[in-house]
């Protein structure tokens, strides 16, 4: 696929390809919280601090913030089930649909492929379950809080438990 | 008399700044604490720490008893209040006094009297200061001929204002002569409505306004100094956020009559210590007295950078009896410095008050930066304190240099775990209009009425997207930007080879990207 970055590890450092350029940025350096990227032999520091459930990155900039969404509400003693209602975190385009109404999942695997900001970002199961709904199909366009999916859960072991 | 411990009775960043300061002058210190303050980097700075009890506070930093026990615990010869707290308190002032020790800042009588509206502009008057022109009706049955008349002389456009109104309500702007005779009816109607007191006065209306104070030394025997002014007019509600010294585009004498003004009012109360005189500014460099704060202000930092001076070095001067030095007595400014507010609160919402752990904490160094902070990684910011973190102030040569650095600094400060008030403040540098030194009080309402709005089409990074005009740069720093979140999880990811150096000590495997969001 030629419109989603392209992330290799090479002579040990990470480096990335965007969609549509030659020149991969190269991690020169990684001493957390500071980044040095290369292309060429352009350098550019950025900054990036994570916790479980965000990460912040720095740059000459300015500061963004990405939340780790989570899909679910936590359940409290009452044996509430947790919703699994996925929405889009982000304007984009479904570019794949993997599973149908019916099929059971894990939790963790793969539901979608959207395609924001440049990126491919796999929709993952937040529990184990079955496909109750897919709202979308590949080549839609969606909005941020677009709904995407639905997974009826089968069992509380929710993905990013701490 | 000299003094050779002090008390800090305050936190954060003044409380940082000020033990830092006095142990380098040579004094001991002794900081206080409340129980959320424990970790905080005044207290591990000081000589001495007396913890306060409580968190909030009225539990805490505002206990005078509590204070006085500490002093006595620790044999503190004198107290310096800060900012904020008790250090307009007349009261916390004349305790601290009252129990032998010395109150590093005026007389307890001076501060009553310039805390009192009233009594602050009265006295002003009387020291030849100008005050904005008004009229209070000596009745309420004064006609409305008379009204008419008073207002004709006092001017237009003005303000209708209620006696008895305040925070914005019942206020009316008169524009025209013709609108006075409907206009003030109504406003004696509303403030009788509202306050159930329809007393109203006129006062002159400035518009465009800028907030120029002017920096003030007295060693309370009738002698004054000034040390240049400040413009503060970037404000959001009343509450500052970027200011700089010089006062930009004064005519030089409307600033020799600025200070005199200043001064004059310092030599005729015979006030003791540093203060900030501040005026409005109107158009034609017309200004008025505003009020006095008799206490050390936040942004002092600009004014010791471009004079050159310890505005704490000489309000111990003063303190310790031995008056203005001679050193300080005769200064000019060199170059220009620009103080930028770090809030933890969200630009783009309102500016929400934000909460939650420092995940990190870089600020900016090298020369003419200097940065006033009260955090560190680590610190927890809740809604218990003021929301102001730190204060980043750059000094150039001359204001456009001390933009384009500020700009510089700004893009080398991180501060991760809580937005703040950084990109909207590098928004505002940007701005032309900040460039072109067009300030008013009106600033960040006429040219940031939607913030949230100008962040969207500035693309994702908290700017106002004026930053770069070359398309070709944005290019890049967008991509360069894509190109780090594309990595971010192969970087944080706790499991698989990564390069050298790579021993991530973020906590988290990132390495899917399912269900994330830009917030």
């Amino acid at each position: 696929m030629n419109d989603t970055p392209k992330i290799e590890l090479v002579d040990e450092q990470w480096q990335v390809t965007l969609p549509g350029q030659d020149e991969p940025y190269r991690v020169v350096s990684w001493q957390p919280p500071r980044l040095l990227l290369s292309r060429g032999h352009e350098v550019r520091t950025f900054f990036l601090a994570a916790n479980a459930d965000e990460l912040w990155i720095g740059g000459p900039d300015g500061t963004e913030k990405v939340v780790r969404r989570s899909a679910h509400d936590t359940t409290e003693g009452g044996g509430v089930m947790p919703a699994g209602d996925l929405s889009s975190p982000m304007p984009g385009k479904v570019l794949e649909v993997l599973v149908a109404e019916g099929d059971p999942v894990e939790a963790g695997d793969r539901l979608l492929i959207l395609e924001a900001m440049k990126m491919e970002s796999p929709i993952r199961a937040p529990h184990a379950g079955v496909v109750a709904r897919v709202h979308v199909s590949a080549g839609d366009s969606i909005g941020a809080g677009d709904p995407l999916i639905e997974v009826e859960a089968t069992d509380v072991e929710p993905i990013d438990s701490e | 008399m000299t003094i050779s411990r002090v008390l800090v009775a305050n936190r954060g960043e003044i409380a940082r700044r000020l033990i830092r300061g006095l142990s380098r002058l040579g004094y001991e210190t002794v900081a206080v604490y409340s129980d959320a303050d424990r970790n905080a980097p005044h207290v591990s700075l000081a000589d001495f720490a007396v913890p306060l009890g409580g968190i909030t506070p009225s539990e805490s930093y505002l206990r005078t008893e509590r204070i006085l026990e500490a002093c006595r615990e620790t044999g503190a010869h004198a107290v310096h209040p800060g900012y904020g707290f008790l250090s307009e308190n007349s009261e916390f002032a004349a305790a601290v006094e009252d129990a032998g020790r010395v109150f590093i800042g005026p007389r307890p009588e001076s501060i009553r009297t310039m805390g009192d509206k009233t009594e602050a502009l009265s006295i002003a008057r009387e020291a030849g200061v100008p005050t904005i022109p008004s009229y209070t009706p000596p009745s309420t049955s004064v006609s409305a001929e008379e009204m008419e008349k008073q207002a004709t002389a006092l001017g237009l456009p003005l303000m209708i204002k209620a006696a008895a109104g305040g925070g914005g309500k019942g206020m009316r702007i008169a524009r025209e002569t013709a609108e006075l005779s409907e206009l003030i009816p109504a406003a004696i109607r509303e403030a009788e409505n509202a306050f159930g007191d329809g007393r109203i006065f006129l006062e002159r209306y400035l518009n465009p306004a800028r907030h120029v104070e002017v920096q003030v030394l007295g060693d309370g025997e009738g002698k004054g100094v000034a040390f240049g002014e400040r413009d503060c007019s970037i404000q959001r509600r009343h509450q500052k956020l970027i200011e700089e010294a010089p006062a930009p585009g004064l005519s030089d004498a409307t600033r020799a009559k600025l200070h005199a003004a200043a001064v004059g009012l310092v030599e005729s109360t015979r006030y003791r210590g540093v203060g900030t005189v501040e005026f409005i500014f109107g158009p034609d460099e017309s200004f008025f007295f505003l009020e006095m704060n008799t206490r050390l202000q936040v942004e002092h930092p600009v004014t010791e950078c471009v004079f050159g001076i310890d505005l704490l070095q000489v309000q111990m001067e003063v303190a310790e009896g031995r008056g203005i030095p001679a050193a300080v007595q005769n200064l000019e400014p060199k170059g220009h410095s620009i103080e930028v507010r770090v809030y933890a609160e969200d630009a783009t919402v309102g500016f929400l008050p934000t909460v939650g752990e420092l995940l990190e904490v870089i600020w900016p160094d090298g020369p003419g930066v200097r940065v006033d902070s009260g955090v560190e990684r680590g610190h927890e910011v809740t809604v218990h304190y003021d929301p102001m973190l730190a204060k980043i102030i750059v000094t150039a040569p001359d204001r456009e240099r001390a933009i384009d650095s500020l700009r510089q600094a700004l893009g080398e400060t991180f501060v991760a775990g809580v937005r703040t008030t950084i990109g909207f403040c590098r928004a505002v540098i940007d701005h032309p209009a900040f460039r072109e030194a067009k300030l008013s009080t009106g600033f960040i309402p006429d040219h940031f009425e939607d913030y949230r709005e100008i962040v969207d089409r500035g693309a994702v990074t908290g700017t106002s997207g004026t930053g770069t005009t070359d398309a070709e740069t944005s290019n890049t720093a967008d991509s360069a930007l894509a190109a780090v979140r594309a990595l971010a999880p192969r970087l944080l990811s706790n499991r698989g080879s990564h390069g050298p150096g790579t021993e991530a000590s973020l906590p988290l495997a990132w390495e899917n990207l399912s269900g994330w969001r830009l917030a």
